[in-house]
């Protein structure tokens, strides 16, 4: 047996290195492996269920091509979940079509504490409100712990804009809860 | 008079991120004042909501994500690597620090808007508008310019010795930009707001379908021996027997780079 042509797609060395080559089997792998965190990323930045599958999708369906810009310096899953990031960013400049109701946040969440049910409720919602702008800082800051710097380089602005935008995010959190 | 802790304080506090000293005084004082209780509890409220996990995605995705890939739908994701740098890290808290002690020393006639110090320090400074901007909006509505977009990254290769790239429906302020390079694949980049087109390939084949505003870069190998660009049915750059052609209604050159506008120079704003 010709141990050196089997492919053990255990190895996430190999497994990478066939989905680029274009193996589905990798690609599903991989899909099992990381798509809820892509999609996680996707639905809190555009606050949409539907929008965040066509970011699921765009960035698995892209991903082959796209992991030729991959080094395979540092974790896979930080590049992945930036690449879904900045996927969902585009997404969310370029849209031009309806808007979803971004109460979507009124959906059960599969867990969580359960001390404050309706002001986590009244929380989530009022997080989806949030201006775009200012609900991707607060995102990328408070949920996925960028720092300012790497959201600056993301969103294209500076690190005092970004602690700006996060700072009007808090307070319009607040005087909604008020 | 009591003095609350403010809500950075506060947040930092909810997070475990202060100083020993600063975390037993935040304790003390939150210990003996109920509003400071609730708004402590407030903040991890909304943190816990807004990190709570989000139900996985429909079974269906995978189904529907395989048939593209089968049908070689093709996505120009916005890579890492390709970022834009506003500031060179390390360097720029220094350098804002220097400038802002200049500006000091300089008085307050020379941090005027428009005032040609300023000018000056803007253009060393990138950024410095900008944040001074974004801090003085008013009423919570960001200020700030739009940001731009990440450029998107897409690699193609040719078909015997090939290549046929087309735009359709693009917008009129779209630019295509060709380069020749010593690569074996055809390398584009699509900025701002051709980065949302829809990118599909096949073999020796790129199509990218209603590009919104921004630049299509092309690195096409110069080795190949036939490249031809069409937009909405119209030749724009034809490449055979050795012979470059330039076709497009209007062209410009920077360098070795051939720049394309779309749409007519009067038409573009």
């Amino acid at each position: 047996m010709n141990m050196q042509n089997a492919v053990t797609l255990n190895d996430n060395t190999d497994l990478l290195s066939a989905a680029r080559d274009g193996s589905l089997e990798a690609l599903g792998d991989l899909y099992r492996t990381h798509s809820r965190v892509v999609h996680a990323v996707a639905y809190r930045l555009l606050a949409s269920h539907a929008d965040a599958e066509d970011v699921l999708q765009d960035v698995f369906v892209g991903l082959p091509r796209a992991l030729r810009s991959y080094s395979e310096q540092g974790r896979f899953e930080a590049w992945l979940k930036r690449l879904a990031v900045r996927t969902a960013l585009t997404r969310l400049r370029g849209q031009q079509r309806r808007r979803e109701e971004p109460l979507d946040a009124l959906a059960p969440h599969a867990h969580g504490r359960d001390t404050h049910p309706v002001e986590r409720l009244a929380a989530r919602r009022a997080i989806a409100a949030l201006p775009a702008p200012l609900r991707t800082v607060f995102v990328l800051r408070e949920v996925d712990g960028y720092t300012h710097a790497e959201i600056a380089e993301m969103l294209g602005i500076t690190e005092a804009n970004s602690a700006t935008r996060l700072s009007r995010a808090w307070s319009a959190l607040r005087r909604e809860a008020r | 008079m009591v003095m609350h802790p403010g809500m950075d304080r506060l947040q930092a506090f909810d997070e475990g991120e202060l100083s020993a000293v600063q975390r037993r005084s935040t304790a003390e004082h939150i210990a003996a004042c109920e509003r400071c209780r609730d708004t402590i509890e407030w903040i991890a409220d909304v943190r816990a909501a807004a990190r709570e996990e989000v139900p996985p995605p429909a079974d269906r995705a995978w189904d529907m994500i395989a048939a593209r890939v089968a049908a070689q739908d093709a996505v120009l994701l916005p890579v890492d690597t390709a970022g834009p740098q506003r500031t060179a890290p390390g360097a720029a808290p220094l350098l804002r620090a220097a400038m802002l002690l200049l500006l000091l020393a300089v008085g307050a006639a020379a941090a005027m808007p428009g005032g040609w110090l300023r000018s000056v320090v803007e253009s060393i400074v990138p950024g410095l508008g900008e944040a001074e901007q974004g801090m003085t909006g008013a009423g919570g509505v960001d200020v700030a310019p739009p940001a731009a977009a990440a450029p998107a990254v897409l690699f193609v290769e040719p078909a015997g010795g090939a290549l046929h790239i087309t735009l359709e429906r693009p917008h009129q302020a779209v630019r295509i930009h060709v380069r020749l390079s010593g690569a074996q694949d055809l390398e584009v980049r699509a900025l701002e707001g051709a980065a949302g087109a829809t990118f599909r390939t096949s073999a020796g084949r790129l199509d990218i379908v209603e590009a919104g505003p921004g630049s299509v870069m092309l690195n096409v190998p110069a080795s190949l021996g036939r490249v031809r660009i069409d937009v909405d049915g119209r030749t724009f750059l034809l490449k055979e027997n050795g012979q470059l052609r330039i076709l497009a209604p209007s062209a410009d050159t920077v360098g070795s780079e051939y720049i394309l506008p779309v749409g007519s120079p009067a038409g573009l704003h």
